[in-house]
C-alpha cells in the first residue's frame, strides 16, 4: 500500500477528529527505559538481559551498572539485598573426589521461609577457596592450587561473572579486597609467604582486577601489618 | 490556604485536542516546561501556552496529581495516609497504555515527582513478570535468534526462578 494515501488518509482523520488518538503512541525512550530499570533489583535486571539486545546492552553498560549501585546504596538497599557467603566442601567416598565451594545465600528468603530448603548459589570447584572479602556485591576469594602457588578470583552471584589473576607463587596469609575510588578498580591485596633458597620469604603485593595487570610488588610495606582493609582501601 | 489569593497567576495551556486549562502558577511551577517557557517569555504570558505533545486526558490526570499532593502538603497531620491511598488508587486506576501515556506526558513536562512515582510503579508491575510481559508492554519486539535466546536463559538460569504467571 502506498504510504502517500496513509498519510494523507492519517492527516485527514486529525482535522476532522481532534480527540480521537489516531497518532500512533510514542514507545518510551532509552534513557526513560532506564529510568524504570534502575528501581529494578539485580536478579530481575539479570533476566531482563533476554529482552532485546539493547537492553542487554544498557544493562551490561559499565555506566548503568554504577549508576544502579548508587542508587541501592543511597536510596534502596533492598535493591541489593542482604546474603550470607558460605563455604563448603562435600567428599564423595566412591569416587574419592572432593569438591569444595562458595555457597551465597539470600538472607531474605531465609527469613521468610525458614522451615524450607534455601536456593543456594554456589561457586564449585575441586580446590581449596579462602574468602578474602566482598565488596559491592563482589566476592573475592583466593584458589589455592597447592601449597605452592594461589590465584585470586573475582565473582559476581549475580550475574555468574568470574575473573582470575594471574598465578603467584607462595601462600598468602592476610589479605584484603576492596575498591579504589581514584582509580575506579578492584584491588586485591596480599602478603605472600614464599620457601626461598634463603629460608622464609614474605612480600606484600597488590593486584588490580584487570586483563593486562599483574601483581605490584610493594616493598616499603610494614610486615607486622595487622589491619586487614575492608570494602575501602586505605593507602599506606 | 483558602482560595486563589490575589497574587496568585493564572497560566492557561492548551492541549493536542485544543482543550484549554486555567492553572494556578503554583501549581504550573511544578510543571518545569512549562515553567521555563514562562520564564524565557520577556513580557507576561497571556494567551494560552500549546503544548504539541499532551493529550488531555493526560493533562487532567497530571494536573489532578498535583493538585491533590499539593493538597496533602500544606494540611496537618495524616498527610502521608492519605496521600498513599491517593497514590495507590492513582497508579491502579490506569491500565498499562495509560500508564506509558501518562510517563510520556509527564517526561516531556518535566513534572519530577510525579516521574519518580510513575517510574517506580511500573518497575514494581514488571518486576516478576516473564521477559514476554515486558516486551509486550514496551512493544519491544525480540531481536534475539533462538539460540541466543537459548543460550541466555541457560546463563540466566537462577534468575529465572519465581517468575509469575502472566
Amino acid at each position: 500500500m502506498p504510504t502517500d494515501h496513509n498519510d494523507a488518509a492519517r492527516e485527514t482523520e486529525l482535522v476532522s477528529c481532534p480527540t480521537a488518538r489516531t497518532l500512533q503512541l510514542a514507545e518510551l525512550s532509552e534513557e526513560m527505559i532506564m529510568e524504570i530499570l534502575l528501581r529494578l533489583p539485580a536478579r530481575t535486571l539479570v533476566s531482563l538481559r533476554s529482552v532485546c539486545r539493547s537492553w542487554r546492552n544498557l544493562i551490561s553498560s559499565p555506566d548503568f551498572t554504577r549508576n544502579h549501585l548508587r542508587r541501592s546504596c543511597l536510596h534502596d538497599p533492598s535493591l541489593t539485598p542482604l546474603r550470607i557467603v558460605c563455604y563448603n566442601s562435600w567428599h564423595f567416598r566412591s569416587s574419592g573426589v572432593r569438591y569444595h565451594g562458595i555457597g551465597v545465600v539470600s538472607l531474605q528468603s531465609i527469613m521468610d521461609n525458614p522451615s524450607e530448603a534455601t536456593k543456594v548459589d554456589y561457586f564449585r570447584g575441586q580446590r581449596n577457596y579462602r574468602i578474602v572479602g566482598s565488596c559491592h556485591g563482589l566476592l573475592c576469594f583466593f584458589d589455592d592450587h597447592d601449597y605452592q602457588t594461589t590465584h585470586g578470583i573475582l565473582w559476581n552471584p549475580c550475574t555468574g561473572f568470574t575473573f582470575q589473576s594471574p598465578q603467584i607463587s607462595g601462600q598468602t596469609f592476610s589479605s584484603g579486597f576492596g575498591y579504589d575510588h581514584l582509580s575506579d578498580s578492584y584491588k586485591l591485596f596480599g602478603i605472600i609467604r614464599k620457601k626461598g633458597p634463603s629460608g622464609v620469604e614474605y612480600s606484600t603485593r597488590i593486584y588490580t582486577f584487570g586483563s593486562t595487570s599483574s601483581w605490584r610488588r610493594i616493598d616499603d610495606s610494614p610486615f607486622d601489618l595487622l589491619g586487614i582493609p575492608t570494602n575501602h582501601f586505605c593507602f599506606f | 490556604m483558602s482560595g486563589i489569593s490575589d497574587t496568585e497567576r493564572m497560566i492557561t495551556l492548551k492541549t493536542v485536542e485544543g482543550t484549554l486549562f486555567d492553572v494556578k502558577s503554583s501549581i504550573a511551577k511544578d510543571l518545569k516546561t512549562v515553567q521555563a517557557f514562562i520564564d524565557d517569555s520577556d513580557d507576561d504570558v497571556t494567551s494560552p501556552i500549546p503544548l504539541p505533545n499532551v493529550f488531555t486526558r493526560e493533562l487532567s490526570r497530571i494536573l489532578d496529581y498535583l493538585n491533590n499532593h499539593h493538597r496533602f502538603r500544606s494540611g496537618i497531620e495524616k498527610a502521608d495516609e492519605e496521600m498513599a491511598r491517593y497514590d495507590a488508587e492513582f497508579a491502579k486506576s490506569m491500565s498499562h497504555e495509560e500508564l506509558k501515556a501518562l510517563i510520556l506526558a509527564a517526561n516531556y513536562l518535566n513534572v519530577k515527582d510525579l516521574l519518580e512515582f510513575l517510574n517506580q510503579t511500573v518497575a514494581d508491575v514488571i518486576q516478576n513478570k516473564s521477559v514476554e510481559f515486558v516486551r509486550n508492554f514496551f512493544g519491544i519486539e525480540n531481536d534475539y535468534t533462538p539460540e541466543e535466546e537459548e543460550k541466555l536463559r541457560n546463563e540466566n538460569e537462577w534468575a529465572f526462578n519465581g517468575v509469575e504467571q502472566d
